[in-house]
């Protein structure tokens, strides 16, 4: 045990053992305070908890009514950041998402061009129907999404951290509706779909909504605390074997032309590979197991995939494809 | 640095009972190996190479029976490595991986070992732990565990089992009595049989009997001839007799169908070089 004594860690390093140490107790607190204001959906919230560890974004698609603003809503009360919400209109223009200059007269009289910040200025945003918006206001979001920045008149403003946007889309009215373009839709780090609450679920919400006292939610962690738990993410070790897996299985999208027009990008493994961190960290586990890319591969690669002529008419899912591609991989590892 | 020495030291100790079980592996096939040669005679063929047979008469240090043995080990020795060269180039066999193996072996090591491994050199406040959580685990394993005791004693068995045996067949000069050279004759004869066959059946049109299912009229010269016993001859009974063809014995020879030839009048009227033919078309049809 002499040789334990050997490792020196920088202090940047030091800095993170307090939250790396109190980790499990946070989550554990987290995933109660949530649960006590949302009844059920567990595999959203975690999901989104996955991609605000990764520093990623979210695309929902579900039914309206499902508790999607309630639940990031109660993520931002939780981690005390500032929430907003965007929603999606076609005659939403940029500016009404990443603000803009407004003429300010000061006391004196004089006028002059003051920077309005628009609902992206936050550190949680909710872009609800993200497909009413005309492709125009959708690449607005990009650069806030990837670059975390917005440019407003020449000027460059940085996002405060952590920045996370879910975005919803309905996926059954098509109508009137501009669908996310592909480069678009590979900014967002996983796509959750959302399903119906099971009756039980549904007679619990009735009984906590429909009561007089609505549940409260108690702030739990600090900002700066979950600033802290994204970069442990990143540490989170994961073995040369494993990544291969990880790259072996986005690599199987781009093998199967009948079915899909086009595949993942590497993109989709470096996703792959964070969540499957982001995931083994929330389990309390300091190393990536094989289970946390499985479980993963659904929600970062099923908005990844663009599927064939063929493939859609013959109802064929991107889900379908890449659990076909997980069961023949199975034997790999 | 923590678990990469430990596992060096394993490495270590692992490599050598594997190399312990790769060699009485190879002993035993070699064994084996020189154990059929000494059954079925096969330093014969050796002496198809030239120069082995001028060898073998000018050479004074060994005599016959024991240059030949010297001849087996070498074609022994030579055919496994041959095979293990075969077997290593296209075999599916794995490189010794030690990290699998301790994975495999101890299920709590799983991909924590090989983790922690591949990240041996990214200390950070993650894998820290990790590595010394993997380290104080490996520190306190049995290794021993691992070597392969049971593949080892088996195939040691296996080879003095089957040295015993060599070595029974050097002494006692036992072998079969087969040889590459017997095997060669005989597969030459059966050759030159089955062409002179070939060439009789080219010439010979047979017709099947209907009677007994045998090929009973043989043309030739572009004369069909009935090889049919005329039963009242009292010739060529068959074990196939049955209770219609034994009533017709017992009809008058007015029922004599003349179209037959008798079988000893139909010998005589053939050349001399059909008898044996004849003589074993009827062997056979009696032993029917």
């Amino acid at each position: 045990m002499q040789e334990l004594q050997e490792i020196q860690l920088e202090n940047s390093e030091l800095n993170l053992k307090p939250t790396y140490e109190k980790a499990p107790k946070i989550f554990e607190i987290i995933f109660r305070e949530i649960g006590n204001s949302i009844v059920g959906q567990k595999e959203m919230i975690r999901q989104i908890l996955i991609a605000m560890l990764c520093e990623g974004h979210v695309l929902v698609e579900s039914n309206p009514g499902l508790g999607k603003t309630l639940t990031i809503s109660t993520i931002s009360q939780i981690m005390s950041m500032k929430f907003s919400r965007i929603q999606c209109t076609p005659d939403l223009m940029p500016a009404d998402i990443t603000g803009t200059d407004i003429i300010e007269e000061d006391e004196r009289g004089s006028k002059h061009f003051k920077f309005k910040q628009g609902p992206v200025f936050a550190n949680i945003v909710l872009a609800d129907e993200i497909n009413r918006a005309s492709p125009k206001t959708q690449s607005a979001l990009l650069e806030a999404m990837q670059e975390k920045q917005v440019t407003v008149a020449s000027t460059t403003y940085a996002l405060d951290r952590p920045f996370f946007i879910l975005a919803t889309q309905n996926p059954i009215e098509m109508e009137g509706t501009y669908a996310l373009p592909e480069a678009q839709l590979d900014r967002f780090l996983i796509k959750i779909r959302l399903d119906y609450p099971d009756p039980e679920e549904e007679f619990e919400i009735v009984n906590r909504y429909a009561e007089a006292f609505r549940p409260v939610v108690r702030r739990c962690i600090e900002k700066q605390t979950f600033i802290e738990l994204q970069q442990i993410t990143r540490r989170i070790p994961i073995s040369n074997k494993l990544k291969k897996y990880a790259i072996d299985i986005v690599n199987q999208t781009r093998k199967m032309p009948d079915l899909i027009e086009s595949g993942a990008s590497p993109r989709a493994s470096i996703a792959l590979i964070l969540c499957a961190k982001a995931n083994a960290f929330l389990d309390g586990r300091g190393y990536v197991d094989k289970g946390d890319i499985d479980s993963m591969a659904l929600p970062v690669l099923r908005h990844r995939v663009i599927l064939s002529f063929d493939a859609a008419r013959n109802n064929i899912t991107s889900d379908k494809i890449i659990l076909k591609i997980l069961e023949d991989r199975k034997t790999i590892i | 640095m923590l678990v990469v020495p430990l596992l060096e030291k394993y490495k270590k100790y692992l490599t050598w009972s594997y190399r312990t079980l790769g060699f009485f592996q190879t002993a035993g096939k070699f064994v084996f190996l020189f154990l059929l040669m000494i059954l079925f005679n096969l330093y014969e063929l050796a002496y198809y190479v030239p120069g082995v047979d001028k060898l073998s008469r000018s050479q004074t240090y060994l005599n016959t029976y024991w240059f030949n043995l010297c001849l087996m080990a070498t074609g022994a020795l030579f055919l496994t490595l041959l095979i293990s060269l075969i077997y290593r180039l296209f075999g599916r066999r794995s490189k010794f991986n030690l990290i699998n193996l301790l994975e495999t072996s101890f299920p709590e090591f799983r991909t924590r070992l090989s983790t922690a491994y591949d990240n041996s050199h990214n200390i950070n406040i993650v894998t820290k732990k990790l590595l010394e959580d993997v380290h104080s685990q490996l520190a306190g394993i049995k290794v021993r565990k691992i070597v392969p005791k049971d593949q080892i004693f088996r195939s040691f068995i296996i080879f003095l089992l089957v040295s015993g045996a060599a070595t029974f067949c050097i002494y006692e000069g036992f072998s079969f009595n087969v040889s590459p050279g017997q095997l060669l004759d005989n597969l030459w004869d059966n050759v030159h049989n089955m062409n002179a066959r070939a060439s009789y059946e080219e010439n010979e049109e047979v017709v099947p009997d209907s009677r007994y299912k045998v090929e009973a009229v043989v043309i030739k010269n572009g004369e069909q001839v009935e090889m049919e016993i005329n039963p009242t001859m009292g010739l060529g009974f068959t074990s196939q007799i049955d209770a219609d063809t034994e009533q017709r014995f017992n009809e008058s020879s007015a029922s004599f169908n003349e179209n037959f030839k008798h079988s000893q009048t139909y010998s005589e009227n053939l050349p001399e070089e059909y008898e044996p033919l004849i003589k074993q078309y009827f062997e056979e049809l009696s032993s029917r």
